[in-house]
């Protein structure tokens, strides 16, 4: 996904609807962020992402429902060390879970145990296979 | 003098992780700690819930919670993921009684009173006791 690329804004009607939603689930407050970044230069992950944290915030704060193609908010980890490091007090790795809820809730599960091979069953400890399943199953 | 702890293995230390459970307790034996295992224990869920709508995904954690209340409140684990989903759904359950109010209403082990009580952490001494703070902090 290309952050650069253009996109209309629209801050009226659904885009606010949406934004709230995002609040609502995260229990954050998405325009508390002034865009500093030291989420994203703290990321263990960011190597992997599409967009940047902040970036992700960004598009969350406008309304921009496009954040919801992006493969960010299933990078994150949920280590928290954007959360620890936010001068804001943001919570980001809540604002990632609401992101992929919200991702699950328009197209279904990412991850089905179906889907795993039986070497990756075997191998894998169950407190992975179970939290990846919890993330992205839906 | 002996200390008798009720215990979480979870479900890694029962499979990938042997070896670790194995060294673990024995250290724990000659250390003079007893280490009750929670009978009919589930998984902790693996995953702390960061989704403020859905509660109900802290049944896992909460159940193993209550049970740890009934041997005598002091849970030790030696899994840090269970650690954290259980010390994390502790101190939420701790700060938001609606939330430990609905899950009581889910859980059929629920006590009539209390509801769940501590969670401690083999590397550490921090305890947290639901509906009461811990005196330390």
């Amino acid at each position: 996904m290309d952050a650069s690329a253009a996109q209309p804004l629209d801050l009226s009607g659904r885009e606010a609807t949406w934004v709230r939603e995002i609040e609502t689930l995260s229990e954050q407050k998405l325009l508390a962020c002034y865009q500093c970044g030291r989420c994203s230069a703290g990321c263990p992950m960011v190597d992997e992402m599409d967009l940047l944290p902040n970036q992700v915030i960004r598009l969350a704060q406008l309304g921009m429902q496009s954040v919801l193609e992006s493969q960010a908010a299933w990078v994150c980890a949920a280590c928290l060390t954007c959360q620890a490091r936010c001068p804001k007090g943001i919570d980001l790795p809540r604002v990632m879970e609401a992101i992929r809820i919200l991702a699950l809730r328009a197209g279904g599960a990412r991850l089905l145990a179906g889907d795993l091979s039986p070497q990756a069953l075997a191998e894998a400890p169950p407190m992975a296979l179970i939290g990846a399943l919890r993330k992205a199953g839906g | 003098m002996a200390r008798n702890y009720a215990y979480f293995p979870g479900c890694t230390l029962r499979s990938h992780a042997q070896d670790y459970e194995r060294q673990a307790l024995a250290a724990c034996g000659a250390l003079g700690i007893e280490l009750t295992e929670l009978p009919d224990w589930n998984c902790c869920g693996a995953t702390y819930p960061l989704n403020a709508e859905n509660v109900m995904e802290l049944i896992a954690p909460a159940r193993i919670l209550i049970d740890a209340g009934r041997y005598g409140g002091d849970l030790v684990t030696l899994c840090a993921v269970c650690f954290h989903v259980l010390r994390r759904s502790a101190h939420f359950l701790e700060t938001h009684p609606f939330a430990l109010e609905r899950l009581n209403a889910f859980v059929l082990e629920a006590p009539t009173t209390g509801g769940p009580t501590r969670a401690t952490c083999s590397k550490c001494c921090e305890m947290t006791s639901v509906g009461q703070r811990c005196a330390k902090r």
